[in-house]
């Protein structure tokens, strides 16, 4: 096998890191995870995959705090995440302690991104499986943003965005439907477009939201249902009265 | 330079001085004479010596009541004989139901206790549930003790705390690392007085207007008796609902406009 097909550092004659591909590969074969920013409200959604009969699913969490105002869903390999998460913890109190002021959003991602860009250029070894969606109020302005970063250490804003498993279809789903939405109806948006790829419904989605005032709530499944029952209940009064006029 | 402090000297630091010497001694085998036991601390104990320089003229006071501890702290930033400042808030609130009174080197004082504070949010956020009041005290001990024998912090601290299922809690621990868990206790040079007092009035389950009055007794006493009396004080209180302050005592208005 060829040389640079191992070592990470070393380019391919045609001008590709194969490693870095590879990792973008696993994020493609990981979770959905899908991001959409509203004017007062940030949604994070990700798949959920079904928990074993005796497993405590509470322990299984891919929505984290990173601070009081940042959170980050990731798609990929999960036990990448936890030693990223860590790392972007500590430098959110570690900048608190050294200039007093809490990150904003684009900082971390910065951050985050500069680490996994690291990790395509180091020896010894491999990048980060991970793509990750940050979101977050900025802690002065209040303004509202959503990045990604993916494997390679590149970075990006977006108004609503997807990635993982079937991240295409749920992007031109968002690309279709997107309109500046707030409160439940961001909520709304971000749990349609993770059903166009996730099967099972309500029971297979994990939904964060993040205001302002109130940082980051986790929705229990009760809730996470009852959206899913009337954004069915939506598209089966849409779907009849697309039939209606055929009939008459 | 040292004689002239002797004076200043608490009773504990002169034994730990002398133990040290011996130790010096023994691992130089050397024997030194009295007169240059100061110096050979000096090269052992950075801290010590600022100790020798300065007792604290500070007070730091606090006490467990019925479901809430109270941490009380005089607001002066001091050098020398000038008063630089006196609304200086020595009580930081460490979390939602922490307290953490320090008195001590102004600098030290400032960075070891925001350090302990990012550390215990970071905890936090790792583990998705808070410390108790007890973690963050071992905790904190363990890195002044860690710090003690490197580049020591000059920092004395009353921790209060309030857990749901243990109730408040006060911990009082010392630059050289000493933990106790106590109903009362006090620093600096106020402590005398504010031990006094509350040696003589608490009792344990005080409610809050009983401890307020307490303390106010205790800065009454230490404003009468004290030399270098701090003017303004700073009470701060934690109990189910939280950490956050009480009140202010004040006899001079801050004239440094800060």
């Amino acid at each position: 096998m060829a040389r640079y097909d191992r070592a990470i550092t070393v380019f391919s004659p045609d001008g590709h890191l194969f490693q870095v591909e590879y990792a973008l590969e696993a994020v493609r074969k990981g979770n959905a995870a899908v991001g959409v920013r509203g004017t007062d409200t940030i949604v994070l959604g990700v798949e959920k995959k079904s928990t074993a009969k005796l497993q405590d699913s509470r322990s299984v969490r891919k929505i984290v705090n990173l601070d009081d105002h940042i959170a980050l869903a990731c798609a990929g390999l999960k036990a990448d995440a936890r030693v990223l998460i860590n790392r972007a913890r500590i430098e959110c109190q570690s900048h608190r302690l050294t200039v007093e002021d809490p990150v904003t959003v684009e900082y971390i991602t910065r951050y985050i991104a500069g680490l996994q860009q690291k990790y395509t250029q180091s020896g010894g070894v491999r990048p980060f499986g991970l793509s990750t969606l940050i979101v977050g109020f900025d802690p002065y302005t209040g303004v509202p943003s959503l990045y990604q970063t993916d494997p390679s250490g590149t970075f990006s804003a977006w108004k609503a965005n997807a990635t993982g498993r079937n991240s295409n279809s749920m992007r031109e789903f968002l690309e279709k439907n997107y309109k500046e939405t707030s409160g439940q109806e961001t909520v709304k948006l971000a749990i349609r477009a993770l059903l166009e790829v996730v099967e099972s419904g309500g029971k297979n989605i994990e939904i964060a939201v993040m205001t302002k005032e109130q940082g980051l709530r986790q929705l229990d499944e009760a809730e996470i249902d009852a959206i899913v029952a009337e954004i069915e209940a939506e598209k089966a009064a849409a779907e009849a009265a697309k039939k209606a006029p055929r009939e008459t | 330079m040292y004689k002239k402090h002797e004076t200043l000297i608490m009773p504990f630091t002169i034994v730990e001085i002398q133990i040290r010497n011996e130790l010096f001694c023994k691992a130089t085998h050397k024997r030194q004479s009295n007169a240059r036991l100061f110096p050979s601390l000096r090269r052992t104990h950075p801290v010590a010596e600022a100790d020798l320089l300065k007792v604290s003229m500070e007070c730091v006071f606090g006490l467990v009541g019925n479901g809430f501890a109270l941490v009380v702290a005089d607001t002066s930033a001091v050098h020398s004989i000038l008063v630089h400042k006196s609304n200086e808030d020595k009580i930081m609130v460490l979390d939602s139901h922490k307290l953490i009174g320090a008195s001590g080197e102004s600098g030290d004082r400032v960075q070891f206790t925001e350090y302990i504070q990012k550390n215990v949010h970071l905890y936090q956020f790792r583990n998705g549930i808070p410390l108790t009041t007890a973690a963050a005290a071992n905790f904190t001990r363990g890195e002044l003790a860690t710090a003690l024998r490197k580049s020591p912090y000059f920092v004395n601290l009353l921790l209060a705390g309030y857990d749901k299922e243990i109730g408040p809690s006060l911990y009082y621990i010392d630059y050289i690392a000493t933990l106790h868990k106590i109903e009362k206790g006090a620093f600096g040079y106020g402590s005398y007085f504010s031990l006094a007092m509350m040696d003589r009035h608490y009792h344990p389950g005080m409610t809050v207007d009983e401890a307020i009055d307490l303390v106010d007794k205790c800065i009454m006493e230490i404003r009468s008796r004290l030399v270098v009396a701090p003017p303004n004080f700073v009470i701060k209180i934690v109990d189910k609902d939280g950490a956050r302050e009480y009140a202010w005592r004040e006899s001079v208005k801050d004239v440094s406009g800060a």
